[in-house]
């Protein structure tokens, strides 16, 4: 007689181990994990039921007319269902270039507000951490040596005397010596159907490093000298004027904003990851999509399905894309080393006049279009094509795309140091899209 | 029909159901790893599906 199927058993004991380690680490990201790694729960569970008609025939035993039950198929088509409508739900707003409010809809329940007014004397550099609460902040560094949070707590209940007894178990606190303050919300018995976020304005020495660990809600940092760290998720978040290295790590659904960062920024999104010198002028990731404006180099990104717009930059560019647009538009001469590398989507380069670098293009499934003339030679093998050669001697650019077009074409510099260019980023658009227009 | 040949028909219709599991996941992975759209790839399920048939056909003349 044949063994019994151990599949079912081992599936059971996966499923309790995902939903222990969810209780046990609430900031799991599972909804994260199930929308893009389902498929593989499928493929482990094909083949351990391989793995056991192997083992049965080995045996000798007697071996099933189907290896998957018609229990099982239904099973499998709801697993299917179940991971497709995550998966498209979750790329949703990124697909459909559209936000859907999610994760903080309160359904039956009113607002009380309570008001925050707390401060701490701090030293001129002090190490702030904002703990994890829901809601909004905005963090300001100011000439005083105090840590000030103001604006209020929101309590979402069913009541209002529920809402005043979840207020009176909880209060955003201070905590901490001069040189090491902790923000945070303290509850004393958390219920799940109270819901308590806060608005906060939080007023702090220039100097301060900020490390804020956020769960939902909006950020917004502005004028400090010390470094800056956010992560866990949330929705948009806004930085301008830091003096200190910004790093930015968490799934975050909303828009990021960075403005006058004078060290360098590192972003570890979802599906966007980069890593910048300086951005003098402005770089905005919204709904994926990446845009900058005046920013200094080396700039590495990686991004998977997003369109990119880079204006302005100087010093080295690595770009790797999985799927979508790029337009690259280097901010001065001599041109720096540009490595651009695609697997589909159009590649659009605009190159100063009297640009100096050698080129060498290829996309296996499209064209390319040179207009910007000099000393570069188009190939075509099969539908592979090649662009290649020098104009003048200067850095290399190289672009690899297996789907999509590429074009090359003359555009006008941000700010050359060898010749008078227009004053501000907007102009050198208006230009290069009138010289495009004209051609 | 001797007992190998019939252990040989069993078996790949057996591991039909498995593999057209695994099949699907596969496609389902790549798709979502940003690879070729579900979309656009399900017809290789016909075809490994075709396999299989074929493979219990071959295991049943043999």
């Amino acid at each position: 007689m044949r063994d019994r199927s151990i599949v079912g058993p081992l599936l059971l004991m996966g499923l309790g181990a995902v939903l222990l380690a969810r209780n046990l680490y609430p900031e799991l990201p599972l909804g994260e994990y199930i929308s893009n790694y389902w498929p593989y729960l499928l493929i482990l569970w094909g083949l351990m039921r391989l793995g056991e008609v192997v083992a049965w025939s080995a045996k000798g035993d007697p071996l099933p007319s189907r290896g998957v039950s018609g229990g099982e198929w239904v099973l499998i088509v709801f697993l299917i269902l179940l991971g497709s409508g995550v998966h498209a739900t979750r790329n949703f707003p990124r697909n459909f270039n559209v936000r859907v409010p999610w994760g903080d809809v309160d359904i039956f329940t009113e607002h009380y507000d309570y008001p925050v007014a707390l401060d701490h004397t701090a030293a001129k550099t002090p190490q702030i951490t904002i703990e994890d609460f829901r809601g909004d902040i905005t963090v300001k560094g100011d000439g005083d040596n105090m840590v000030k949070l103001t604006g209020h707590k929101s309590i979402g209940a069913m009541t209002k005397e529920s809402a005043d007894a979840s207020n009176n178990a909880s209060a955003f606190e201070i905590t901490g010596d001069e040189n090491n303050l902790t923000i945070r919300l303290r509850e004393e018995r958390p219920r799940p159907q109270v819901r308590i976020s806060g608005v906060l304005e939080l007023s702090v020495p220039k100097g301060a490093s900020v490390r804020a660990t956020r769960r939902s809600g909006n950020l917004r940092m502005n004028g400090l000298d010390g470094a800056v760290r956010v992560e866990g998720r949330g929705s948009d978040i806004d930085l301008e004027a830091i003096n200190g290295p910004v790093t930015v790590d968490g799934a975050f659904t909303g828009s990021l904003r960075a403005r006058s960062l004078s060290k360098p920024m590192n972003y570890k999104g979802r599906n966007t990851q980069f890593t910048v010198e300086k951005i003098p002028g402005e770089l905005t990731v919204d709904s994926g999509d990446l845009t900058a404006s005046d920013i200094v180099g080396p700039m590495a990104v990686t991004s998977r399905s997003n369109d990119l717009r880079l204006t302005g930059f100087t010093n080295s560019l690595n770009v790797t894309l999985q799927r979508g647009d790029l337009h690259v538009e280097p901010g001065n001469l001599p041109l720096a080393p540009m490595h651009i590398r695609s697997r589909s989507g159009d590649i659009q380069v605009v190159l100063p006049e009297g640009a100096q670098f050698t080129m060498d293009a290829s996309t296996d499934s499209g064209d390319i279009s040179n207009n910007f003339g000099g000393g570069l030679q188009l190939e075509e093998r099969g539908r592979r094509k090649t662009l290649k050669g020098a104009a003048g001697s200067g850095a290399a650019i190289e672009i690899e795309t297996s789907r999509g077009d590429i074009s090359i074409s003359k555009g006008s510099l941000l700010s050359a140091p060898t010749t008078a260019g227009p004053s501000s980023s907007k102009d050198v658009v208006k230009k290069s899209v009138l010289e495009k227009v004209e051609q | 029909m001797n007992p190998t040949q019939s252990r040989t028909q069993t078996f790949a219709g057996a591991a039909r159901g498995p593999v057209m599991m695994i099949v699907v996941g596969v496609l389902f992975a790549v798709d979502h790893a940003s690879g070729p759209n579900i979309a656009r790839t399900w017809p290789v399920i016909l075809v490994a599906l075709g396999g299989m048939k074929l493979w219990e056909y071959g295991a049943r003349k043999s």
